[in-house]
């Protein structure tokens, strides 16, 4: 048995810093990005948060550019490209969509004129790469109480508006017709969105943030019986799948070709996949309520628009 | 700017350019905007994976686009189809983070297949580019009819047995189709860009799709030709002036009309929803009628406008039906065409005047009268002179009349 451990578990796994800060950072994130997931998914605003992922890349390569730690790149890119797309009009339903491609297409335009200018004046490869792919064995030790501040800051918004923005997020019609500000709520849980995506964009890279925020999300809620529940299962579900991901990355050290280990991202991306599949199998005995909540997530087009 | 490899650009880009203008249009139209940005940055995948085993790119591309585009065809089906577009595309991603870090030349072939390497194309490319673009033309305009009414009214599309979901399926494939073809060119991250950016532009400057089409393959020509042109001579990125240019035709756009709300809101041409439904030329089968049988010897607006409504109305009890078509028909417009209607009743066949009925409102005749004495802004009936009792309590009676 001790065999099988070890052979499952490699020896000296926790003793080494770097996947110590790993497993610290990646739970930070998984729970944050589980958390802001599901209600991403039950607004139907899943495009807006890869979106938000691909601005954060362009901040990181104008950090890397200007030789700033990329995290605040990432950030300060996420959160403007948030207030841009709610300026543009991503509050209504009809040009959400496109709005959100347009702040897209025009991100990465620049994303890919700070790559370029940096490849440039620098001349290291591989930025690209990392901003991109990310890697969670490479965090510096400095960022880490910024990362794990911004993340218990984006959780504690959502936890003040949770009831609300559940509200605005099924029926904006009836939370408009009870007073809540349904604008308002709406452009801080983009910002919410934008500090758990640039916390993502760090740990497994700004393209494959979308697996975390997306995947436990809709996981949790295939699985689940009520928003709050969800809640807690795309966290945990995010924690199983990062760590899981951690320990096989440090393993496959040992997988061919030898020597060179297999990204993180990868296995995470998935992990989350494969849990996603699987829910489908889950067939759980559903009560009256429940049904009509997963009818809610389910439903191609939540709500109606104000005509 | 002209010569030798440069021709080869200019030739690439602008068969690129009018692809992405006619994907584009039905993209935008179609809603399906996460899907015209995964397709081209999952195929990225395809291309690590071919440099991995050796293997020309196109194949790899090809190959990951069109399993990507029947992922989320197939996946879509039995969930929501942003959640489905996003994990296609993240294990897509996945897939391609690990075969570049198992391959040992990465970096430069990343940033290249990313952004586009617009300006070595070979003459030896230039032929599957023109090819797959004229297949992608060819089969969007063979489609042309059924796949716009499969995405400006799905609901009639269903009705009247074209299949909405092999209508998807089919554009899904093109798309990755055109994909392959166009990520070597100018890049998984800016093909997007392109498709997305002139046919939003274009849709605010027309309304009528045939014209939306080419002016979104126009804006594009525009902003591929503009950016290889600033790129020559700054030696900065296709990528970046395509998507900055992009943008700026899509808030050009945006301006438009607005100034048009503002200012010539009554001058409107024609929307799509007429112009897709004017194709039918035999009898129109409503739909599993619940507003009774039309009369074949409506005029074909009036028709059209009762199927446009059932199409539009939502049957969920306990909703507000207020849920509008996307695209097509809002109440205001068809009041409007309800108004043209009635102009032209004496050189159409006989038709009843339009009414609530006609719009998709339903009052049960057991209602009570409207409380006011001014009769609804819809009605176009005629309503008892003044002075009579009716005119204060019932006014709202002949409007609602069954015809």
């Amino acid at each position: 048995m001790g065999h099988f451990f070890s052979y499952l578990v490699e020896p000296g796994l926790l003793s080494n810093s770097a996947v110590r800060t790993a497993f610290l950072v990646g739970t930070v994130v998984a729970v944050t990005s589980g958390v802001v997931g599901v209600l991403t998914v039950i607004r139907g605003q899943s495009f807006a948060g890869h979106s938000l992922a691909d601005v954060a890349t362009t901040g990181g390569a104008g950090a890397f550019l200007i030789g700033v730690n990329q995290f605040w790149g990432f950030l300060i890119a996420g959160v403007a490209g948030a207030a841009i797309m709610e300026l543009i009009g991503v509050q209504r339903r009809r040009g959400r969509d496109v709005a959100t491609g347009v702040v897209l297409g025009a991100a990465l335009g620049a994303a890919a004129l700070f790559l370029y200018l940096g490849t440039q004046t620098s001349s290291t490869t591989g930025a690209s790469f990392t901003i991109l792919f990310g890697s969670m064995f490479v965090i510096s030790p400095d960022t880490v109480p910024a990362l794990i501040a911004s993340g218990v800051l984006a959780l504690a918004v959502v936890a003040v508006l949770s009831r609300v923005l559940l509200l605005t997020s099924l029926s904006p019609e009836l939370a408009a017709a009870r007073g809540v500000p349904v604008r308002a709520v709406g452009i801080a849980y983009l910002a919410a969105l934008a500090v758990a995506v640039s916390l993502s964009a760090v740990v497994i890279g700004a393209v494959l943030s979308t697996a975390l925020l997306i995947g436990p999300a809709a996981t949790a809620l295939r699985v689940a019986k009520s928003p709050g529940r969800a809640l807690a299962a795309a966290a945990l579900i995010g924690t199983a799948v990062t760590w899981l991901g951690i320990l096989l990355a440090y393993d496959s050290f040992y997988w061919p070709p030898h020597g060179h280990g297999w990204p993180v991202s990868f296995f995470v991306v998935a992990l989350v996949v494969v849990a996603y599949l699987l829910s489908y199998a889950w067939r759980p005995r559903r009560g009256r309520r429940e049904r009509a909540m997963a009818a809610a997530a389910d439903q191609k087009e939540p709500a109606c628009s104000p005509a | 700017m002209f010569t030798g490899l440069m021709l080869n650009t200019w030739i690439a880009a602008s068969i690129v350019a009018v692809l992405a203008g006619v994907l584009g249009f039905f993209a935008v139209l179609r809603g399906q905007s996460f899907a015209a940005h995964a397709i081209p940055n999952g195929a990225f995948a395809g291309a690590a994976g071919a440099g991995l085993l050796g293997l020309n790119v196109i194949w790899g591309l090809a190959v990951f686009a069109i399993a990507g585009a029947l992922g989320i065809g197939a996946l879509g089906r039995r969930a929501r189809q942003d959640v489905v577009t996003a994990l296609v595309l993240v294990l897509m991603l996945g897939t391609g983070a690990l075969f570049l870090s198992l391959s040992t030349e990465y970096s430069e072939v990343t940033y290249s297949l990313l952004f586009g390497e617009v300006f070595g194309i070979g003459s030896n490319v230039l032929l599957p580019i023109a090819a797959l673009g004229a297949i992608g033309v060819a089969v969007t305009a063979l489609l042309y009819r059924p796949l716009l009414l499969a995405s400006a009214l799905p609901e009639v599309a269903d009705a009247r047995g074209v299949s909405t979901r092999r209508m998807e399926l089919c554009f899904l494939i093109v798309m990755a189709l055109a994909t392959s073809m166009t990520v070597p060119v100018v890049g998984a991250l800016l093909m997007f860009a392109l498709m997305i950016g002139p046919a939003a532009a274009a849709r605010s400057f027309t309304r009528r799709p045939g014209h939306a089409i080419a002016l979104a393959s126009g804006i594009a020509l525009a902003t591929v030709w503009i950016g290889i042109a600033a790129s020559y001579h700054t030696n900065w990125p296709l990528g970046f002036f395509v998507g900055v240019i992009a943008a700026g035709f899509f808030l050009a756009g945006q301006g438009w009309s607005a100034v048009r709300r503002r200012w010539w809101a009554p001058r409107q041409a024609p929307a799509l929803s007429s112009a897709v439904l004017a194709i039918p030329n035999g009898p129109v089968v409503p739909p599993e009628s619940h507003h009774g049988p039309v009369p074949n010897n409506d005029p074909k607006c009036l028709v059209n406008q009762s199927l446009a409504s059932m199409a539009a109305a939502v049957r969920a009890p306990g909703s507000s039906n207020r849920w509008v078509a996307p695209g097509t028909t809002s109440r205001r417009f068809s009041q409007r065409s309800m108004a043209w209607a009635w102009r032209f009743r004496r050189s159409t066949a006989w038709s009843s005047p339009p009414t609530m009925s006609s719009v998709g409102a339903v009052t049960l005749a057991s209602r009570s009268p409207a409380r006011s004495g001014r009769p609804p802004r819809e009605t176009t009936a005629t309503t008892p002179a003044p002075g009579s009792a009716a005119a204060h309590s019932a006014a709202a009676a002949p409007v609602l009349a069954p015809k």
